[in-house]
């Protein structure tokens, strides 16, 4: 018994031996990711391995960090590719990520113990931010038969506004509202605008600017040298709807002398409609053809703000043609001063055949709500439709 | 394998000899099992493993390539560049004179995916910052672009299919800009976030800016896809999101919160029926409630830059799986661990890329070794467009259609020079050698490629501005005198002459005699129009972006998302005209 379990013991640890001393003859030692081509993002090989020469790729580093670089410029870095193994060692570059990067090899064939430099160039011409590109590369390594090249990095510009726009958001009708931007240099300390103004001159008189130096510790970014902020005030008096517009600046600084920045916002009245196929701007709702088998229904919301949205009482007055059906849900408040009362349209199945798609063609179609808001006793929702057989 | 080998030795008849047989038999067989953990060892990296993107060529007994498919779906990749059957090698010139029509396999483009994956317990599917990309990015051929919603829909169906249990989140950001369209993309994306099944939305920038509260009204409340730790509708308590939400699916309970960044927050102002409060603060206050949900992951998403996500994941190592939307454009190939001070991995980080041309796929298999497979997938052709998302689409452009360019409250502005378009034909008058050349150009016929595409772009706004005269390209409105449509400015359909060279009409006039005006003032506005290239045109260093310089023009509608391949010099032979004639 004892000589058997001796067998068994001198086996195993026989065999052991010899089985790992054949496997790393083989493969090596058992790898982690990529570690052994490199210290990058890893790809794992899965490929079944078999005896007999093969090839085996080895890179310097599978990912480079170019660091911060200018919009509009150009870097290169060049990755070394080596054959550790004993046979050819085919490589053959894919698709990078973006058509930016260039790679150039000029073989595709490595002998055993031969490298390669693989040159990868990155223009940086994308917005500013990070960025990661890669090339990938296949080979006829067993057990690398793809990796990827990867660069990254982040693109910076000299100037940056913060934000982008000059944006209102929502605007209560006779409101006055301010938004603020800071322009800032990364490179110069001294940032200054020569001129600022509204590009229209209908405009002109509906914005207020104020441009006012901000203190480096004040600055959003606080890799930038200087900045000024500045301030566009909206006055009561812009008309109810949306409105777009550019704020041209002239400044000191080299890359941007001449700069358009967008002015935007909305300025709504206490009462608004909101739903799917409403558009406010033109007050119409629009259903497209309905199946007069199916017929078809739309939920809207009356939203009411301000100081009358408690008290306003809402109820359907007339609608036409008499066909539609319109049903208002109950009030929800949702906040102070903030109402929303459901609307329900419908055309009902069955509805005849009828066209009101254009109101220069067609008879129009619409529903009349009345209000007990003061400045909004009647609010008319135009409708168009057709019913198909 | 007994009954053959008991008679083997039993026919040996001296003990020795036995004994000597059984060894080699055992030196053998472990051996074997030696090679065999050798090539297991081989595979296994000791912590978790993560593949990312590969090639399913392995090597036969006889030394040749084989191409295994374990995929059963089409879409995921069952074609490798194998080196006997690969395509030509291409190692120069990548970017200069590609046919961008040209078919483009996207599996060798972009490589195979979820390759030798078993079916994981639980699929998380990450997605974010669509930024306004409803279609994939940009027009250069869709083949060469990734992205949309009705590719990223036939995945999920894809993968539904497979049987994978899904929970599919995404961090928001679905728009980048304001107004009218912005909001109709806004509502339609959150239409198609709902029909795909996302179990979690956050909120991005741009989306707070967006008339929220009436979209949110309409959204289902048994799916309640909103879910945000720092940012409520109106309050948070109002119903319309949800601070966290768990998610149970194949018998693992996934928990998930979102937050919108510091860096972020700092961006907005004037916001209406949104309360935002500190991402850490926030998470606090959420995270003793999630605990307490007993989750087997849990993810956080954030809609901020990598680095402020790190913070996060660091601050709060409770979560297993922390998401960036703000990182680079395109998705790393692996998580990136993030470890505590004794080197232990806490979280893995992950991100999601920008304009939804990837989403980040994690497998999750429980009592299991790899515990997670990662795989970025390209949003690319080899998904085909989910007719769902296909309609909504189509409706989107009909809104557009509908709505016109008043309706969608695009009001002229004035180009900055102050002057008016013409339109090519009068420009062909006196110089008409330049307008043949045109005439044979993509150029010429720009509007109608937009007319022919199903649905037809002729009333998107976005695609108008390249495709028509007098249109402002990056911001998508018309100069007063621009192109309003087929039937009230036909002489302004194509990119015509004045997108470069600039508003013609007094020029013209002035030149016709309609106008009367002094000869300094008549070469003045002929001097206004002359463009001069310069040697080495857009190549030269720092050369890209100078303003003034003919390129810079060329790059306001050659831009990355629409002309990845745009090179000066090999594009300006195409539309080569030089002189007045």
């Amino acid at each position: 018994m004892r000589s058997i379990i001796v067998v068994i013991v001198l086996s195993a640890l026989s065999g052991s031996i010899i089985g790992a001393a054949l496997a790393y003859v083989q493969v090596g030692f058992p790898r982690e990711g990529m570690a052994e081509i490199g210290d990058g993002p890893a790809t794992v090989a899965t490929d079944v391995v078999v005896a007999g020469e093969f090839p085996r790729v080895q890179v310097d580093q599978l990912e480079y960090d170019f660091g911060k670089m200018q919009r509009g410029t150009e870097q290169s870095h060049r990755f070394k590719i080596s054959n550790e193994g004993n046979a050819p060692l085919r490589l053959e570059t894919g698709k990078p990520s973006c058509k930016c990067t260039v790679s150039k090899l000029s073989t595709n064939v490595l002998k055993p113990g031969e490298s390669i430099e693989m040159e990868v160039t990155w223009k940086a011409q994308a917005e500013e931010g990070p960025f990661r590109q890669w090339v990938p590369v296949t080979t006829n390594d067993p057990n690398q038969s793809r990796f990827e090249l990867t660069m990254k990095g982040e693109i910076t510009r000299p100037t940056g506004l913060v934000p982008r726009e000059f944006y209102f958001s929502k605007i209560r009708v006779g409101d006055t509202r301010a938004t603020k931007v800071f322009l800032m240099s990364y490179l110069q300390d001294d940032v200054k605008i020569e001129k600022a103004e509204i590009v229209s001159e209908d405009a002109r008189e509906h914005f207020d600017i104020l441009i006012e130096p901000v203190s480096k510790k004040d600055l959003p970014d606080k890799n930038a040298a200087a900045g000024v902020l500045i301030t566009l005030t909206a006055k009561p008096g812009l008309p109810i709807g949306r409105f777009s517009q550019w704020l041209d600046l002239d400044t000191n600084l080299p890359d941007v002398r001449h700069l358009e920045v967008p002015v935007s916002g909305h300025v709504t009245g206490d009462i608004g409609i909101r739903g799917r196929g409403w558009n406010e701007e033109q007050g119409v709702l629009r259903f497209g053809s309905v199946s007069s088998g199916k017929g078809k229904k739309v939920t809207l919301n009356i939203i009411i703000r301000g100081e009358h949205a408690a008290g306003v009482e809402v109820e359907v007055d007339r609608v036409q043609p008499s066909e539609l059906v319109a049903t208002l849900g109950e009030p929800r408040e949702y906040k102070d001063q903030l109402f929303h009362v459901p609307l329900t349209i419908e055309i009902p199945a069955g509805t005849r055949p009828m066209v009101h798609l254009n109101p220069n063609l067609h008879e129009p179609a619409s529903v009349t709500l009345k209000t007990s808001h003061p400045q909004a006793p009647e609010l008319q929702l135009d409708i168009r439709f057709a019913v198909e057989r | 394998m007994s009954f053959v080998a008991r008679p083997f030795f039993r026919s040996i008849s001296q003990p020795m000899t036995r004994l000597t047989a059984y060894f080699c038999s055992a030196v053998g067989a472990c051996t074997v099992v030696s090679l065999l953990w050798g090539q297991i060892g081989e595979f296994r990296p000791r912590d978790v493993i993560v593949r990312a993107e590969f090639l399913s060529d392995s090597k036969t007994s006889d030394g040749r390539h084989s191409k295994k498919s374990p995929v059963a779906s089409p879409s995921f990749g069952n074609q490798v560049s194998g080196f006997e059957v690969g395509p030509a090698i291409h190692f120069v010139a990548l970017s200069a004179g590609v046919d961008k029509h040209a078919p483009v396999d996207p599996v060798e483009a972009n490589g195979p995916i979820f390759v030798d994956w078993p079916k994981p317990n639980v699929l998380l599917v990450f997605s974010g910052d669509q930024d306004g990309y409803l279609e994939p990015c940009g027009c250069a051929g869709l083949q060469n672009q990734k992205g949309g919603l009705k590719r990223r829909h036939t995945l999920l169906k894809e993968l539904e299919a497979r049987g994978w249990p899904i929970v599919a989140m995404d961090l928001g950001g679905q728009v980048r800009r304001f107004g009218k369209q912005a909001e109709l993309k806004f509502e339609r994306t959150y239409q198609s976030l709902e029909e795909m099944g996302y179990a979690a939305v956050g909120f991005g920038t741009h989306d707070l800016r967006m008339d929220l509260l009436p979209v949110a009204i309409n959204l289902d409340p048994e799916k309640s896809i909103l879910v945000s730790a720092n940012v409520g509708i109106l309050d948070f308590e109002s119903g319309f999101s949800r601070r966290y939400k768990v998610i149970e699916v194949n018998a693992m309970r996934i928990g998930v919160t979102s937050v919108l960044g510091k860096t972020e927050i700092a961006q907005l102002q004037n916001l209406e029926d949104v309360v935002i409060e500190n991402p850490d603060q926030a998470i606090s206050q959420v995270l003793p409630d999630l605990k307490g949900e007993q989750c087997d992951q849990m993810v956080l998403l954030v809609y901020a830059d990598r680095k402020e996500a790190e913070d996060l994941a660091r601050r709060f190592p409770a979560f297993d799986w922390v998401v960036a939307a703000k990182g680079a454009d395109e998705p790393p190939n692996a998580p990136t661990p993030i470890k505590n001070q004794s080197g232990k991995t806490i979280t893995q980080l992950v991100e999601v890329g920008h304009k939804g041309m990837y989403v980040v796929a994690v497998g999750l298999y429980k009592n299991a070794t790899p515990a997670f497979r990662y795989q970025r997938v390209p949003v690319d052709h080899r998904f085909k467009d989910s007719p769902e998302m296909e309609e909504i689409f189509v409706g989107y452009q009909d809104e557009l259609k509908t709505l016109g360019l008043a309706g969608l409250g695009l009001n002229a502005i004035e180009h900055p020079s102050g002057r008016r378009f013409a339109g090519s034909e009068v420009c062909a008058d006196c110089h008409g050698t330049a307008s043949q050349i045109h005439e044979h150009t993509p150029h010429a016929h720009a509007t109608k490629t937009l007319v022919d595409l199903d649905p037809s772009r002729q009333y998107d706004p976005e695609c108008l501005s390249c495709h028509t005269t007098g249109w402002h390209p990056q911001n998508y409105f018309p100069f007063v005198s621009g192109y309003r449509s087929l039937e009230k400015t036909p002489q302004l359909t194509s990119n015509g002459c004045e997108n470069c060279h600039g508003p013609a009409k007094r020029h013209a006039d002035v030149e016709y005699g309609n106008i009367d005006v002094e000869e300094k003032e008549q070469e003045e506005l002929r001097e206004e129009l002359r463009l001069q290239i310069v040697d080495n045109e857009g190549n030269m260093e720092g050369q890209v972006f100078k303003p003034g310089s003919v390129v810079e023009m060329c790059i306001e509608c050659h831009d990355l998302d629409n002309s990845p391949d745009f090179d000066f010099q090999a594009y300006w032979p195409n539309v080569e005209h030089r002189g007045k004639d």
